[in-house]
């Protein structure tokens, strides 16, 4: 196990996006770690505000000013950590519910496979924004709203996934074998089904990150992010497209980093796939 | 020939391909420029206005309904007795003359005789009773029924005491006179009947359609204008009315859209598909922009804007926290923060009005606000509650409340959340439940101190703060009967030092200005201090001469103040 781990990381470096990708994503998992601990990473507080409104990067201020003197390099550094800390806890939420989930669909079969997907069917054909809006007005605006809504609508994809691989794995040899010398269902499952259906679940993890950012970003623009002064990049970036021909910095840099950390979340996604997969050749 | 050449070589073919797409191009671009061609043709329709109301109006129900959206469509719509000329004095409207009697006790408006409703009816004074009756009738629940206090029994019926509604001061002598009677002297009292909370109401119509009775189809109206479509959350249009007793009004209809984002409605200026735009669609970030262009306009509004307490609840039930939270405020950034003409306020009355002082209000002070607090028991802000701030769904109205709590937080190291809803139902919960803290503005009904000062009288409808003091009621209620200015202006100075700095039940923040944009084809619409837009001098066509273009910057507008002196009761005929 350690070496196909092994084996999997050196083939992942061998392709340059993933490889990259990989330093871009620690680097801002690290930043939204240290703001989380409250390390001083800026001279500023991200609620400070100052006289000086509106002013474009300068040395002072990497990333200007916003409408209330607040620095922005400082606020889109206290986003990062809503952002980041949504996208990993929904992808985690949605792996541990999916793969629970799928797994005894998969693995028990029949009618309780039927009715359990007949549920999935359900829950995908519901709208995700709308079920996000409805219970944003729920449970009102906050960090715990988003969470909800967004790990509401990402398990589905992961049960599905799971269901499939289950489905192929039970009837291979070594399943066959292991259930042949007496073990127990539990013990079947943890040691060698679930170990074997890792792969594709990790990739489909990877790429949940990017899609929860963007969809708690779309959320707070919206309005049904988080109050003020608490800030995630999407409502920074809902905040700043208004004053988009005037003081274009304020969308820019919360913008850019969204699409920075989605871009480098996806191409990690892609690379993991790859380097997954043996019958690929990198 | 030369046709065989072609079929028989695979050049030309290629060839042909590429001429036709080359050709379907051509073709593309050419409908393209057509389509914008025409887009820049029309970019307005003569005499037809189409402005942003912002928001949907609550109601267009003169009783019921006491926010500015909706008195944009109602003052359009209807004709008083009086109405404003441009400097704000009275002028005669449905009333051609009044005589001012029994040393300004009592009013006698003479009506006009060519006023017509919408159906043809005669209007007439018994209209303008049933209106009033209506108004203080506690079964309507008017949110301007303290606005006729001063008329005699309206308090007693409006509360209840007194269940006949005849016995109201206000009655129809014969279908062109008009009595009002009045418990005391009332310096502003004409200023009121240019108001449209005194407008008059069909009876008939009212009792017909019961709620329904504003619909487009049911609604009968007797201004320039009339109700002609109301699509909910979308827009109004209003139809000139031909009838109209002034002359039929220029612009043969206005489209008012109701469009909530700022950003969002000032595109659709740019983009030829709005006439003019006013702080509701003109965001800083906008006026930035525009700043030097001709067809910018400022007008001073009478309009302040304050933070109210809840004063019955916890924590500001105690007027030291009040007094902390009034002085750890420094009104001097929020001009800098909205950069659109704001006056950062030292007392609550607008300091264009007679009776405002420059040190009526508690000034910045964050040592004095520090010890307050600690006096109140929340030493260095710990173990304070963390209180919700109530605010409209307004972009502007956002940087001021963030700004607020990141100075609450800087200096009293208290933590406030902030609360935002969308504009109606903001107001039915300042109304009904209002929270520890609430930002609200207040416009001025008319240029008088007595529209500021009798707002957060005990019991009036609109005093939200819930706050009660007896010496500031006296001292109200003495300055509206006293018809000596000079006395007059003393009375409210010390009640709005009461107001704003001994209780500080306010925060009196800063004093807006109207910001306007207009297109070089608007013309002629009024903007005055109390931003009243009226559009029945509005003109929307392409004649050079721009009467918006030529107009000097505005200055701040002195309203008529004087007392009507009640000695020379004389006959005003215009």
């Amino acid at each position: 196990m350690k070496k196909v781990k092994r084996d999997v990381f050196s083939r992942l470096k061998r392709i340059p996006t993933a490889h990259f990708s990989m330093w871009v994503v620690g680097i801002i998992c690290l930043i939204a770690l240290l703001s989380y601990l409250n390390v001083p990473l800026t001279p500023y507080s991200f609620d400070q505000t100052s006289e000086t409104v509106l002013l474009g990067p300068s040395m002072a201020h990497w990333m200007g000013t916003d409408e209330l003197g607040r620095d922005v390099l400082t606020r889109v550094i206290y986003g990062s950590r809503l952002s980041i800390s949504i996208g990993i806890i929904t992808a985690l939420v949605g792996f541990l519910v999916g793969t629970l989930y799928g797994a005894i669909a998969g693995y028990v079969g029949g009618k309780v496979d039927s009715v359990l997907m007949r549920i999935v069917d359900i829950a995908y054909s519901l709208p995700d924004l709308l079920v996000m809006i409805l219970l944003g007005v729920l449970i009102g605006r906050g960090t715990v709203g988003i969470l909800l809504a967004l790990a509401l609508t990402s398990w589905r994809g992961t049960a599905r996934l799971v269901r499939a691989q289950f489905i192929q794995l039970k009837n291979e040899e070594f399943v066959e074998a292991a259930r042949a010398q007496g073990q127990n269902h539990l013990l079947i499952v943890l040691k060698h089904m679930l170990p074997n259906s890792l792969g594709p679940v990790i990739v489909a993890m990877t790429f949940t990150v990017p899609a929860a950012i963007l969809s708690e970003s779309t959320l707070s623009f919206i309005g049904l992010g988080l109050s003020p002064p608490a800030c995630s990049w999407g409502t920074l970036a809902s905040d700043g497209w208004r004053a988009l021909r005037t003081h274009p910095h304020l969308i820019f840099f919360p913008s850019s980093f969204i699409f920075m950390t989605v871009l480098a979340f996806n191409f990690l996604g892609d690379g993991l796939r790859d380097a997954i997969d043996p019958r690929t050749r990198i | 020939m030369n046709l065989e050449n072609t079929i028989s070589n695979p050049q030309p073919t290629s060839l042909n391909r590429s001429s036709f797409i080359v050709s379907a191009i051509a073709i593309i671009a050419m409908s393209l420029v057509l389509l914008t061609g025409c887009a820049s043709r029309s970019r307005f329709t003569p005499g037809v206005l189409r402005m942003n109301l912002g928001t949907e109006p609550p109601a267009i129900d003169w009783h019921i309904t006491t926010d500015a959206t909706s008195g944009d469509v109602i003052v359009n719509i209807m004709a008083g007795l009086t109405q404003y000329r441009k400097n704000l004095s009275a002028a005669p409207s449905c009333a051609e003359s009044w005589e001012i009697l029994d040393d300004g006790k009592r009013y006698v408006f003479h009506l006009r005789n060519d006023i017509f409703w919408t159906d043809g009816k005669p209007v007439t004074a018994y209209d303008f009773e049933y209106a009033w009756r209506r108004i203080e009738d506690p079964k309507t629940g008017a949110g301007y029924a303290d606005f006729l206090n001063d008329v005699v029994n309206a308090k007693e019926i409006n509360t209840g005491k007194i269940k006949d509604l005849t016995q109201l001061g206000a009655h129809a002598l014969d279908a062109q006179t008009f009595e009002v009677r009045l418990k005391k002297p009332a310096a502003y009292f004409i200023y009121m009947t240019a108001h449209w909370a005194t407008y008059p109401m069909r009876q008939d119509v009212v009792e017909k359609h019961k709620d329904r009775w504003t619909e487009p189809a049911n609604i009968v109206t007797n201004g320039p204008f009339k109700l002609d479509r109301w699509q909910h959350d979308y827009k109004i249009e209003l139809a000139a009315n031909d009838k109209f007793f002034e002359g039929r009004p220029a612009l043969d209809r206005i489209k008012m859209f109701m469009v909530a984002e700022q950003s969002t409605a000032f595109a659709l200026f740019e983009n030829d598909e709005l006439d003019y735009v006013d702080n509701r669609s003109f965001s800083t970030h906008d006026v930035d922009r525009y700043r030097d262009s001709p067809y910018y306009k400022r007008v001073p509004l009478l309009q302040g804007t304050y933070i109210g307490f809840n004063c019955l609840k916890k924590p500001f039930d105690d007027k030291r926290v009040r007094r902390a939270i009034a002085m750890a405020v420094d009104k001097n950034v929020f001009p800098k923060l909205l950069r659109r003409g704001e006056r950062p306020s030292n007392s609550w009355i607008p300091q264009e009005i007679p009776g405002s002082s420059s040190d009526a209000a508690l000034t910045f002070d964050p040592e004095a606000a520090r010890k307050d607090l600690a006096d109140a028991g929340f030493a260095g802000g710990k173990g304070f509650p963390s209180v919700p701030l109530l605010y409209p769904n307004r972009e502007d109205t956002r940087l001021i409340v963030e700004s607020i709590q990141a100075q609450l937080k800087q200096n009293l190291g208290i933590t406030i959340e902030l609360l935002n809803q969308e504009w109606k139902v903001y107001l039915a919960t300042r109304r009904q439940d209002p929270p520890q803290l609430f930002r609200a503005n207040w416009i001025a009904d008319f240029p008088d101190a007595q529209t500021f000062m009798n707002l957060f009288t005990t019991g009036n409808g609109n005093n939200h703060t819930r706050w009660s003091n007896k010496t500031y009621d006296k001292l109200v209620e003495t300055a509206e009967g006293e018809l000596d200015q000079k006395k007059r202006v003393g009375l409210y100075q010390q009640a709005d030092r009461i107001l704003c700095h001994d209780e500080a039940a306010i925060v009196p923040t800063f004093v807006t200005t109207q910001n306007l944009l207009l297109k070089p084809w608007t013309k002629g619409i009024e903007f005055n201090a109390l931003d009243i837009q009226f559009f029945k001098t509005g003109r929307i066509d392409d004649s050079n001469e721009s009467l918006n273009k030529v107009e000097p910057p505005a200055e701040i507008i002195k309203p008529a103040t004087k007392p009507i002196e009640p000695a020379n009761s004389e006959v005003k005929k215009p």
